[in-house]
């Protein structure tokens, strides 16, 4: 756990954050960067005693050209409120990572992503350019804030997913996509899992586009009867999501009729519901289980699941991606997650833990990540000589 | 920069390099005579080029005013016998450059004093997962074999660069390829999931792989588009692409380019997403027309090229906003291609238009810059001023959706004094796209041809950091020398002479 030894450091500009930086590196004193801190329980916790910065007033939209349809905001800016500024000129940044109150910086260092990643990709997708700062407090950039560029190596791609590993972000720009005329879900009620995992496969498989494909079970189901109460009465859920034209999506409905005839009852949620469904996903993550993410090609994903679910379970049917939830009570729950790996990594897949609370006993003991290969252990040597980013954060 | 290919008619020397490109080559100091020794020890004699003559046609890319001869060029066909070849290149300190089909556009496959290494033979498909849509190929599978394997199955590899019949998915994941489509779909690091690549110490890595959002740092990305700079890559898990149900294409004529490039705008505000929006100006449409007879009006000042894509049901409503975005920018007139072949027949103008131009004047020099979108009139219009300042001819086709701009400055390399011009207007035109905020390159790359200019868009420090992260890949320097990142302290003046080609 992380003992900063002073309140957090809220620097409020580029300059006060490569000063601070400097500042941790002069005294060889690791750094815990933090946006507003929704996914502190995600990955391994920090380890040792280190200063805490927080980028939350490093929250500015600093571009936006409607016309360009790119955006650019600071680490700590909210990812709501860049997509309220980009609403009221008819886009989105097509990203719905889960918590509300979520930046910029802190969904990059993290990869997260949400339903609607079938439709739009991840922020690899969109990503068009970083400015960092480095363990020498030196501030750089790659990219651009155009569209298509391939000046230069795209150095950003690699702080996806690195949990502020190799320095820290400070200003991201990503292209943005037109506002959809329709948004809507659809939701079937299944009688199980593997009937809602099926149903999805074949809705990706036909020549309809939908943006998401999810199929729920236990826990999951109920957190989004909690907030949409007129959901199919049924254990399992098999989640459609449409966004593009009035047109496409009546033709949506006509295809989808025919498909969910055999089973239990379905509901279209057109506009508002739909956007109250996507929001109950993105408060949906518990912080009182443990979730493991389990990774595979999208057909083989049912057979490596097996009984996986028992507490709740979310399918991203397409993106080959399941989320399972288990009580972090459980004596074995590392231990169950690694055969889950076993079995997946036999067809080029694999499990790990995603999340798990901040209290969990085992935490330290879970199997975040992998022991990266020797590029790995080099970046990290060489980007962040002396080890102050973010220590232990990230299973490398 | 892209020069059409003429024959020389004397013999030509063994390197003609750029000033550009001079200053960025370090001196290759290691045991030629010890690689070319080892070299049949490796490879059967027909899967080697050593002889001078045949060195010939491998001395430059589609880039030709950068050009080389390699020390010899080897055609391994599995990644034990690239990681061979890489092993003994390190062994003697003899710098080796990865080689597709010789089509890139920025001089990244000229080999100098080096071993060219030609993915040509490694053009297996190994694996076409079709139910998941991912498949595993050679980095020598030319990139429209791989939609024609799959096209039964109704996918296709969407990345499609002008190229495409001949540039192979190991080019392409060099340059980090783009193509018309990629408004919509996206460019090639869009769809490729994971390698597997021979590095420069001649060790196998595996990066990405069949599952989504594996935990550790993003290598595939970070690969691609390193432009052969990070190792060769010898095996490639692209993602393929459904079929659109529907396609229909708009034609946009125009008075002025400057009318076309405000129906670009118009079009892109109006919450549809066009698969492609390319802009072709009169220049081009009239040396189109005189070859290819694609159906364009040559009096037009510029057409606009649109493709609408998806589901049959709102296809006529998406080109109907294309029609009414076009009609509000001044449009002479627009219409929809009738059937397919009208259709496959516009897209062949438009695919064509460089080999069009290249009948207008036997040379042309192809920029590459991306601009922000609503800077399209105002570029435009200088890029026109540029032309008559520096007395040189500038056609534009271009990726007008995505902000890609190709001017192309047609000259006779046989009037004196005409390449300090064409340099002049070309330098001009990139000072023009920096000084909006653009990029150098959207798809062609760095490689020799723009490396001068690299430290006009990036600073000392951010040239530092992404040498570090190719030091990693490629701590010894050999693989691919001189490319993309100018070495620290080398200042390349870009505006200096360039030599003459000898022999045209």
């Amino acid at each position: 756990m992380t003992t900063p030894d002073t309140p957090p450091y809220a620097p409020a500009s580029e300059a006060e954050v490569s000063a601070l930086v400097r500042d941790a590196a002069a005294r060889n004193r690791p750094l815990s960067t933090i946006g507003n801190g929704t996914k502190q329980h995600h990955g391994p916790a920090a380890t040792g005693d280190m200063t805490v910065m927080t980028l939350s007033r490093l929250n500015q939209i600093t571009a936006d050209e409607p016309g360009d349809m790119v955006v650019s905001a600071q680490a700590g800016a909210r990812l709501g409120d860049v997509q309220r500024l980009l609403a009221e000129r008819g886009q989105c940044l097509p990203l719905d990572p889960p918590y509300e109150n979520a930046t910029v910086g802190g969904i990059l260092a993290t990869n997260s992503s949400g339903p609607r990643r079938l439709g739009y990709g991840t922020a690899k997708d969109m990503l068009l350019g970083l400015r960092v700062c480095g363990s020498d407090g030196i501030i750089t950039r790659s990219g651009g804030r155009v569209v298509k560029n391939v000046t230069g190596y795209d150095l950003h791609k690699l702080h996806i997913g690195a949990f502020g590993s190799l320095g820290v972000v400070l200003e991201a720009t990503f292209k943005v996509r037109p506002r959809p005329e329709v948004s809507a879900a659809f939701v079937v009620g299944c009688a199980d899992l593997a009937a809602a995992h099926a149903l999805l496969l074949d809705v990706w498989g036909s020549a309809l586009r939908p943006v998401a494909l999810e199929a729920l079970a236990g826990g999951a189901v109920a957190h989004l009867r909690v907030t949409l109460p007129g959901l199919p009465d049924s254990p399992a859920l098999a989640i459609v999501g449409y966004e593009g034209s009035r047109l496409a999506f009546e033709r949506h409905q006509r295809d989808l009729d025919a498909v969910f005839a055999r089973q239990q009852g379905h509901v279209i949620l057109d506009g508002a519901p739909a956007g109250a469904l996507w929001r109950a996903f993105r408060d949906g993550p518990s912080r009182d289980l443990v979730i493991a993410r389990l990774g595979a090609r999208p057909h083989d994903l049912p057979g490596l699941l097996g009984d996986a679910g028992a507490e709740g379970i979310v399918i991203q049917v397409g993106n080959g991606i399941a989320r399972v939830s288990l009580a972090p009570t459980g004596p074995s729950v590392g231990a169950t997650i690694r055969a889950w790996h076993q079995r997946a990594a036999s067809k080029g897949g694999y499990a790990v833990v995603e999340s798990a609370p901040l209290n969990a006993a085992a935490r330290a003991t879970l199997p975040w990540g992998f022991p990266g290969a020797a590029l790995t252990a080099a970046v990290k040597a060489s980007w962040d000589k002396l080890g102050i980013f973010n220590p232990g954060r990230m299973a490398i | 920069m892209k020069q059409r290919a003429t024959q020389p008619a004397l013999p030509p020397p063994d390197s003609q390099l750029s000033d550009m490109a001079t200053a960025s080559m370090p001196a290759v100091t290691g045991d030629a005579a010890g690689l070319l020794a080892d070299l049949p020890g490796i490879l059967p004699a027909d899967r080697l080029l050593m002889s001078r003559d045949d060195l010939f046609a491998y001395d430059c890319d589609a880039q030709t005013l950068d050009r080389a001869l390699p020390l010899a060029v080897a055609f391994p066909e599995t990644t034990a016998e690239v990681s061979a070849l890489v092993k003994a290149c390190v062994r003697r300190h003899i710098p080796f450059v990865p080689r597709g089909a010789g089509t890139g556009l920025s001089g990244g496959a000229v080999a100098v004093g080096a071993l060219a290494i030609s993915t040509a033979r490694m053009n297996q498909i190994f694996e076409l997962d079709i139910p998941n849509r991912q498949a595993w190929v050679g980095p020598g599978v030319v990139n429209t074999h791989l939609t024609r394997a799959v096209a039964k199955f109704g996918l296709h590899y969407a990345p499609d660069p002008s190229s495409q019949n001949a540039c192979t998915i190991g080019g392409n994941v060099a340059e980090n390829s783009g193509g018309p489509h990629t408004l919509k779909y996206g460019v090639t690091t869009n769809h490729i999931l994971g390698l597997q690549a021979v590095l420069a110490d001649g060790t196998v890595a595996q990066m990405g792989g069949v599952a989504a959002d594996a935990p550790g740092y993003d290598f595939t990305s970070a690969f691609v588009g390193s432009e052969g700079t990070f190792g060769i890559a010898t095996k490639v898990l692209v993602r393929l692409t459904p079929n659109p149900e529907g396609v229909k294409t708009v034609l946009g004529i125009f008075n002025t380019v400057n009318d076309a490039c405000h129906g670009v705008t118009e079009i892109l505000r109006r919450g549809i997403l066009p698969a492609a929006i390319e802009l072709i100006d009169q220049t081009t449409l009239r040396a189109v027309e005189a070859y290819i007879h694609a159906g364009f009006p040559l009096d037009a000042g510029a057409v606009l090229l649109v493709e609408v894509d998806g589901l049959h049901d709102d296809l006529q409503q998406q080109a109907d906003f294309v029609v009414e975005a076009c009609r509000t920018a001044n449009v002479r007139d627009v219409r929809l291609a009738r059937d397919d072949a009208e259709r496959a027949k516009l897209w062949k103008g438009r695919k064509q238009a460089f080999g069009a131009l290249g009948r207008l004047a036997p040379n042309y020099y192809t920029h590459d810059g991306v601009i922000p979108r609503t800077k399209l009139p105002e570029v435009l219009a200088e890029i026109e001023r540029i032309g008559q300042r520096h007395d040189v001819v500038i056609a534009n086709v271009f990726h007008a959706g995505d902000g890609n701009l190709h001017p192309v400055v047609l000259y006779d390399e046989r009037e004196a004094g005409v390449l300090d011009r064409v340099r002049a207007a070309g330098d001009a035109i990139l000072t023009l796209v920096l000084g909006v905020g653009g990029a150098l390159s959207g798809e062609h790359g760095i490689g020799f041809e723009k490396i001068g200019y690299m430290d006009r868009v990036f600073s000392p420090d951010d040239l530092a950091q992404m040498r570090r992260l190719r030091d990693i890949f490629n701590p010894l320097g050999l693989c691919n020398p001189g490319k993309v990142i100018p070495a620290p302290g080398r200042c390349v003046e870009p505006g200096s002479t360039r030599k003459l080609p000898i022999g045209h």
